[in-house]
């Protein structure tokens, strides 16, 4: 059900219905996307096997299932070292323990997501573990929002400073004309970037965007707010929440802050 | 159709109510064509056009063309329902390049010219074929020379014969080719002429002289609908039209939306933004 008006929007605001979250930790490379979800704190399992993820799974910043009629309102972040962009996502499903090092196609197999049409579902790469320092390209096949198999993303650089580090996330750009994708086949690297290190491929989501413009400072963001983009989003009840962040500095990011959701 | 009209009324439709239809049009592009990198010119427009993300990169366009929210590379988005208009509630972006993201609308596009060829070489043709869909008045659209594969070193002068918004036909001039106006994926505005407010068409275009390499160019007609600032790495630019200047913009239907990024630096951007919309 719809908002009738600011009133109600107001109302539903100021009910407070949180979810507190915690973050420590590296955040990667400054003005690049960097995956949240290992330096969350309390920190989930690093991926493995392929999963599918849900409200239920660790690592999920929405704890409770607030049934259909719920929207995402907006957020409360205060950091303490870095300036940055956030990027709320719902994480469909994952994995990790690929290698930097093999230049064989990596088999990911990611279990076919079921939220969303997957229209606007993106596929993104997270290193878990420092790989090597040879820059190199990767390439994922995947299976399209069509059901058609083995299309080929884009290449992309892996590897080499800015492009190795770990909670560093980069999304590969989908074949001509494919609007997302429902599953992950395969991972290939051009070559080997020196190290094996750890990284993992999941299907994601974005549902907003928001600006936290200082460091030591709390910001209050809304849809009316300015510096949250994205609309008064309704969050599948089933949803595995993260943060993405694209900061200011390379510096270790420590800081707190919830989402904020509410019903009309 | 109706304008939006209060704040309770965005409230509801932003949620779905009214047949509001809210979307929020995430989006991304690395500053690579195919897979190959490409980097701006310092403080000059840089097109997106054709460059890897979500939505895909754009072809070099061939016979001129009016391009749509059909067309590989357009920004993907769902025309509004019939009785309905679209309208543009929010905008934003984040970079690792410092500079500004324009969100426009490519009414109008070509490629395939030569950067040797000293003879008028034909764009729309004299009655101009096609003809633009939208903003079809002309007034605040704006001429860009995109240059899709590397011309000459040779600094020469492209002449550009439109015709402005009140059906006057002009010619303008621009420095082609040479250091800083010759590279992949440089987008060159053309200054209009005294008394022109807009673009309704272009005829063909003239070099006065050979760059040196034929390359690939062509002409665009483009109608700006945003600015968003990028002023830090990593911080996100962002125009909010509810609380801030100028007016919710409207999107037309069937728009063909894409970015250029005018760039502080030679640092190939990696962009990550979204716009929201909804019915009314």
């Amino acid at each position: 059900m719809a908002f009738t008006d600011f009133a109600a929007y107001k109302t539903a605001l100021v009910d407070q219905d949180e979810e507190a979250f915690g973050i420590s930790g590296s955040a990667g490379v400054n003005g690049r996307l960097n995956d949240l979800r290992q330096i969350m704190t309390p920190t989930p399992p690093t991926p493995t096997a392929a999963e599918k993820l849900d409200i239920t799974k660790p690592g999920a910043l929405n704890s409770r299932d607030r049934a259909s009629d719920n929207f995402f309102l907006g957020a409360r972040v205060g950091m303490a070292s870095t300036a940055g962009t956030f990027i709320l996502y719902d994480r469909l499903c994952q994995m990790g323990g690929l290698s930097g090092t093999s230049t064989a196609a990596q088999t990911v197999a990611l279990p076919t997501a079921t939220r969303y049409d997957e229209k606007g579902a993106l596929i993104m790469v997270t290193i878990y573990a420092l790989v090597g320092t040879t820059a190199t390209t990767i390439q994922a096949s995947y299976t399209d929002s069509t059901g058609t198999p083995n299309q080929k993303t884009k290449t992309v650089i892996f590897g080499g400073t800015n492009n190795r580090e770990a909670t560093r996330a980069i999304l590969l750009p989908l074949a001509d004309d494919d609007l997302g994708a429902i599953s992950v086949e395969t991972i290939q690297l051009g070559a080997s970037t020196g190290t094996v290190g750890d990284f993992g491929v999941s299907l994601i989501k974005p549902i907003a965007m928001f600006y936290s413009g200082s460091s030591n400072h709390k910001c209050e963001l809304d849809f009316l707010s300015g510096a949250f983009l994205g609309m008064i989003e309704k969050v599948e009840p089933s949803a595995h929440l993260c943060l993405a962040f694209i900061p200011q500095t390379s510096t270790v990011v420590t800081g707190t802050g919830s989402l904020i959701f509410g019903s009309a | 159709m109706a304008a939006i009209s209060s704040l309770s009324s965005l409230i509801n439709l932003a949620t779905g109510g009214s047949a509001g239809a809210p979307e929020a049009d995430f989006w991304f592009k690395n500053g690579r064509v195919s897979g190959t990198n490409v980097s701006p010119v310092a403080g000059r427009w840089f097109t997106l056009w054709n460059c890897d993300g979500y939505p895909s990169g754009g072809a070099t366009p061939g016979a001129a063309a009016v391009p749509t929210v059909a067309t590989l590379g357009a920004l993907q988005f769902t025309n509004p329902a019939a009785g309905k208009e679209k309208w543009l509630i929010h905008s934003g972006a984040a970079s690792n390049a410092v500079g500004t993201v324009i969100l426009y609308d490519r009414l109008l596009h070509n490629g395939g010219l030569s950067g040797t060829v000293t003879t008028a070489q034909t764009v729309q043709g004299t009655t101009p074929s096609p003809a633009i869909t939208r903003y079809t008045s002309g007034t605040g659209n704006v001429l860009l020379i995109e240059i899709y594969t590397l011309i000459g070193a040779t600094a020469t002068t492209l002449t550009v014969y439109y015709t402005d918004d009140t059906n006057t036909a002009r010619t303008s001039t621009i420095t082609f080719g040479g250091t800083s106006n010759r590279e992949a994926n440089r987008a060159q505005i053309v200054p209009l002429a005294a008394g022109a407010n807009g673009v309704k068409a272009c005829e063909k275009v003239q070099l006065t002289a050979t760059t040196g390499t034929v390359g690939n160019f062509g002409v665009t007609i483009a109608r700006p609908i945003c600015y968003m600032p990028i002023g830090v790495a990593g911080a996100m630019g962002w125009r909010d039209f509810t609380t801030g200047l100028p007016t919710i913009p409207k999107i037309e239907t069937d728009a063909c939306l894409s970015f250029y990024f005018f760039s502080n630096g030679t640092t190939s951007p990696e962009l990550f933004g979204m716009l929201g919309m909804v019915e009314a």
